[in-house]
């Protein structure tokens, strides 16, 4: 029986001399006599300039790579903590801001009768555009792919979209991404995009509205129809829950371009 | 003496020339260079002893860069070749050392 704890035969010669045979073989070959000549000159030099060569070449293209990689890398922690810092700063300017524009509005509007129908309008369009995080109850629904495979396309969640809407919900995200009148949400390659932003699955979709009422509509809907289809046929998750108190942010609804207040222009 | 002069000249001709290495040339660089630091301690150990062989010198280095080469482009069709570098820069890493090991017995006597 062979003893296992040996190390294979090529390893074992490794450790214990790890001279090249041909050495010894050449030399034996000579009757151990000292190789010299011209053929043995010439080798060595051809030898010794062919090893050189290699580690010239590998030192200057290490050297000419390294500080260009590294400058490139610096170059963009630098970027990266830069454009962080500026979106902070912009990021609490804008929440100060829109606070100051809110007190500006009520101290303006809320003297009149008129002036505090315009308020309701406003609180109710920012709402509908969704430029301000609303909370209330609602319903959550979760979508995944059974495996690896990719079977919930962006139109599928378009639908599932559009269905939640349907049902009479009053605020929708997806992926924690607040829907606007124009936020779309597609596919470019594996990403989904919601509002441009992309959003991994699984796919969380959050509704405010009441939670029966939403619920029983819902299952009405084609798209629940369509995702109870996908359920049985390619085992993708979708469930639907009703939470008693969702908060979904602000989204980021675009400007008008084209259409200007009359007087405006 | 002469393979000092040449090596020499060698590193010197590729710092001075700088060539551009190509992209698919430059995973088997790193390999190629211990290759040869392999060649050129086996070469002082084989010297030391006595039996140097300019020939065998040239020879075992050119083959060990190809074959080291050969088996890091098949593994990195396979998919293995961060392994497979790995494996090539042990084996030569731990011939390195012994070589190294039998200079130092050689000329300190220790």
């Amino acid at each position: 029986m062979p003893d296992q704890s040996r190390p294979s035969e090529p390893l074992r010669g490794l450790l214990r001399d790890p001279l090249d045979p041909g050495y010894a073989r050449a030399a034996a070959r000579r009757n151990n006599e000292p190789a010299g000549g011209r053929a043995q000159a010439v080798a060595l030099l051809l030898g010794g300039l062919l090893v050189g060569l290699v580690f010239g070449i590998a030192a200057a293209d290490a050297a000419a790579r390294a500080p260009g990689a590294e400058q490139a890398r610096r170059g963009l922690v630098e970027e990266v903590q830069d454009a962080r810092q500026r979106t902070d700063a912009l990021s609490a300017a804008a929440g100060d801001l829109g606070a100051r524009l809110q007190q500006a509005q009520r101290q303006a509007l809320a003297g009149s009768s008129q002036g505090a129908a315009t308020l309701d309008t406003v609180r109710r369009l920012e709402q509908a555009t969704a430029a301000v995080p609303v909370t209330g109850p609602g319903l959550r629904i979760t979508v995944a792919d059974a495996g690896e495979e990719r079977t919930v396309l962006d139109r599928d969640l378009q639908v599932l979209v559009n269905g939640v809407w349907a049902a009479g919900a009053e605020a929708v995200a997806l992926g924690g991404v607040r829907l606007h009148p124009r936020a779309t949400v597609r596919q470019a390659g594996g990403a989904v995009l919601v509002d441009n932003r992309p959003v991994a699955q699984p796919y969380v979709l959050e509704a405010i509205g009441d939670p029966a009422t939403l619920h029983t509509r819902l299952v009405e809907t084609d798209a629940y129809g369509r995702f109870a289809t996908f359920t049985q046929v390619y085992g993708t998750r979708f469930t639907v829950e009703p939470v008693q108190s969702l908060t979904l942010p602000a989204g980021t609804p675009a400007e008008p371009e084209l259409a200007h207040k009359e007087g405006n222009r | 003496m002469i393979g000092i002069i040449a090596l020499v000249i060698g590193v010197l001709v590729g710092l001075w020339l700088d060539p551009t290495v190509p992209v698919w040339v430059q995973p088997y660089l790193p390999i190629a260079v211990v290759a040869a630091l392999d060649a050129v301690f086996g070469g002082i150990r084989a010297r030391l002893d006595g039996i140097f062989d300019a020939k065998v010198f040239v020879i075992s280095f050119v083959f060990n860069v190809l074959v080291a080469a050969l088996i890091v482009l098949l593994g990195d069709e396979l998919g293995v070749g961060a392994q497979l570098s790995t494996a090539v820069v042990v084996v030569l890493g731990i011939r390195i050392f012994g070589n190294a090991a039998a200079i130092r017995r050689h000329l300190f006597g220790a």
